[in-house]
């Protein structure tokens, strides 16, 4: 019941006082840029993560940058290793932070993952952080160009 | 290496008489409210959700003000309350995140949170601190000092983080242009005093330097490199370790040699020792790659590569080397839709090879060999885009003979769009079917999914999405059949008089039925949000 106290006057909150109020200016274009990069690097990884759990390794491959960091070799090998020994996959990630800089974009992640072992079928969970590092290239694409601290992949 | 050539930091600065009650002032953001209510049932200790009702608020602010003399102030503040356990141990405003910038259109300060971002070897990674950064288009320098932050949100020890880097345009001419030559510096060491220290995490100390260079030739050539050597004490608390040093090389080079046909190289050296904190590589490592794209004509393309790794360098500590080969090859083909009644065609036949095996192997042995060839299409008929592939995939283990098995996989895919006035539709279809035939009495396996999706646009802002996924698995092995069903909907409405006012209600749910009832499990998410943007 107190929860959806809160909500309602949450909704309440934002009826009576319209964000266009709140608003005020004209962001400059660098900071436009930059909130189109966070949503760009936001993007790119809810795509790898429904390629990932999609089984569609071609198209996750497709967001993940040849200068891989961690060796784009290593990962395909692993993701080839896995895909003999899970049948399903299911993943929910909550982001934390993301960083812009130039042509590069970080997104602080924590994981979970529950996934089906292909011969017996039983689900096992794991779960870790890790800190997502985009690159923003010429042609307008974003692939993923590193991955520090627990991989899920 | 594909970068983006940025200049300066400044492009074009809002003009102070821009607004006439805060003169250069802009504030904007996003506030999102959202309630989820998570239900769970069958064997909890495989669901990822926790049952409860949960209520979350994230706000995303943007303050930027123009200074005097060409500067602006740019101050990102990322902050959430929320009441999941999950997420948040504690129900208190939680700060993400916290930026100020004072940059000009050459100049850039930066205190807070922000990406350390020198070089591969050297540092990549999020840092909270301060970062002084001078760019033209000749020139860059640039000094950190901060805090290596953790991944997760409950930071349990700190990481001192310096360095620098400078890169400077030494030749440009029509031989050799925009040739670059960097050189960098980053140095990491663990807080000894931080609360895992007591738990046996080691105090390492780093320090990286590297050179960098850059070089277009004959405006055919790209070719990047670096070169570092690392310094590193695995535990300075442990006086009987010893230092190590290591070295680290990569090499990149992308050539176009025709309008046809195009190269690219890679070569990476990293010695057992090389230890970096804070930039990325893989120690005890030699990666040599090569790939070639050759176009026959419009329509007729090849594309092959051959990679090579290898372990076990001076000073390793592995006991046997490994090799891995992959060759792979495929040819695509992409007839113009007007000499061809099926538009929009294309079809790529492809074949790769994954070989590894060890220097201690019998003769003629190959630890595991694994063959994949395949064919894939796509094109548009009756205004329908239909897509459809085979793969078959040959694994050979000659360790354990029990992993020997034949996959074959095959998908066949149909979306379409459909308008009527004041809607538009996207209905689509897949199957997949996998098949696993195992060499040692294993059986067979078959699993077969069927992928429904429905989106629909009713204009004026309102959106349903729909996926609905049911996944069947018969199983060789004795109790091991499953079914599972995923359901996702999504409903998106932009409200008329409430400009950048979102709501969206969202359902999501995964059922899993196991022979075994301790292995099914089933649960649900009702998210509703509000996001306010501003």
């Amino acid at each position: 019941m107190r929860k959806t106290l809160i909500l309602f006057f949450a909704v309440v909150f934002c009826v009576v006082f319209p964000p266009s109020l709140l608003a005020l200016g004209q962001a400059p274009p660098e900071s436009q840029e930059r909130w189109a990069k966070e949503d760009r690097a936001a993007q790119a990884l809810e795509t790898l993560r429904r390629a990932y759990e999609d089984r569609d390794f071609a198209g996750f491959f497709h967001g993940v940058s040849e200068d891989y960091r961690q060796g784009e070799t290593d990962l395909r090998s692993d993701l080839a290793d896995e895909r003999s020994s899970i049948s399903a996959v299911d993943m929910h990630f909550t982001a934390s932070q993301t960083v812009v800089e130039g042509d590069k974009a970080a997104i602080q992640v924590r994981w979970k993952k529950r996934t089906m072992d292909a011969r017996t079928g039983q689900p096992a969970l794991s779960e870790g952080s890790a800190e997502f590092v985009f690159q923003f290239t010429a042609d307008e694409k974003t692939l993923l160009l590193d991955i520090r601290g627990q991989s899920p992949f | 290496m594909c970068e983006v050539s940025q200049p300066g930091y400044a492009a074009e600065t809002a003009k102070p008489d821009q607004f006439s009650k805060f003169p250069g002032l802009s504030i904007h953001g996003e506030n999102s409210f959202a309630a989820e209510m998570h239900r769970t049932g069958g064997a909890g200790d495989k669901t990822i959700l926790r049952p409860g009702e949960f209520l979350t608020d994230i706000l995303k602010l943007k303050i930027d003000q123009t200074l005097p003399y060409g500067w602006t102030s740019h101050t990102d503040i990322h902050a959430r309350r929320t009441q999941d356990p999950q997420i948040n141990k504690r129900r208190d405003v939680h700060l993400l995140g916290l930026t100020s910038e004072f940059y000009n259109k050459t100049s850039k300060l930066t205190f807070g949170n922000f990406f350390g971002d020198f070089s591969q070897y050297t540092l990549g990674e999020s840092l909270e601190g301060f970062q002084a950064a001078h760019k033209t288009d000749r020139f860059e320098v640039k000094g950190v000092a901060g805090i290596s932050q953790r991944a997760d949100e409950t930071r349990a020890f700190e990481r001192q983080v310096y360095g620098g880097r400078a890169e400077a345009q030494v030749i440009d001419n029509k031989t050799i242009k925009d040739g670059r030559l960097g050189f960098n510096f980053a140095g990491a060491k663990d807080d000894k005093g931080s609360v895992d220290r007591d738990f046996g995490i080691r105090a390492a100390e780093s320090r990286v330097g590297s050179i960098n260079s850059h070089a277009v030739f004959f405006g055919k050539s790209t070719l990047d490199s670096e070169m570092a050597e690392s310094w590193t004490d695995e535990d300075t608390r442990d006086s009987t370790l010893g230092r190590n040093v290591g070295t680290a090389l990569r090499v990149n080079n992308q050539t176009q040699w025709t309008k046809k046909a195009k190269t690219k190289l890679l070569y990476e050296w990293v010695t057992p020792r090389f230890d970096t904190l804070t930039g990325s590589a893989v120690s005890d490592r030699v990666n040599v790659t090569g790939k070639t794209n050759y176009k026959w004509n419009k329509a007729l393309s090849m594309d092959s590569g051959y990679r090579i790794q290898y372990n076990k360098l001076n000073k390793s500590t592995a006991e046997k080397r490994t090799y891995l080969h992959v060759p792979n090859a495929s040819i695509s083909w992409a007839p113009s839709s007007e000499d061809w009644k099926l538009q929009d065609f294309f079809s790529r036949l492809f074949w790769e090879q994954r070989r590894r095996f060890s220097d201690d192997a019998n003769s003629g042995q190959v630890d595991f060999v694994a063959n994949e060839i395949g064919i894939e299409d796509e094109f548009k008929a009756q205004k329908i885009n239909w897509s459809s592939g085979v793969t078959i995939r040959r694994e050979d283990d000659d360790l354990q003979k029990a992993n020997n098995r034949l996959t074959h996989e095959a998908y066949f895919g149909a979306r379409t769009y459909r308008s009527w006035p004041g809607t538009e539709a996207v209905p689509s279809l897949r199957e997949s079917f996998i098949y696993d035939g195992y060499d040692k009495a294993g059986g067979r396996d078959l699993r077969y999914r069927t992928t429904i999706g429905l989106d629909l646009d009713f204009k004026h802002g309102l959106k349903l999405n729909q996926r609905y996924s049911l996944e069947n698995s018969r199983r060789h092995a004795q109790d091991s059949d499953a079914l599972r069903f995923n359901a996702d909907v999504g409903l998106e409405y932009q409200i008329p008089k409430l400009k950048g006012t979102t709501l969206k209600i969202s359902y999501a749910t995964t059922d899993y039925a196991h022979d075994m009832d301790t292995q099914s499990f089933s649960e649900h998410n009702l998210r509703t949000e509000l996001i306010c943007k501003f």
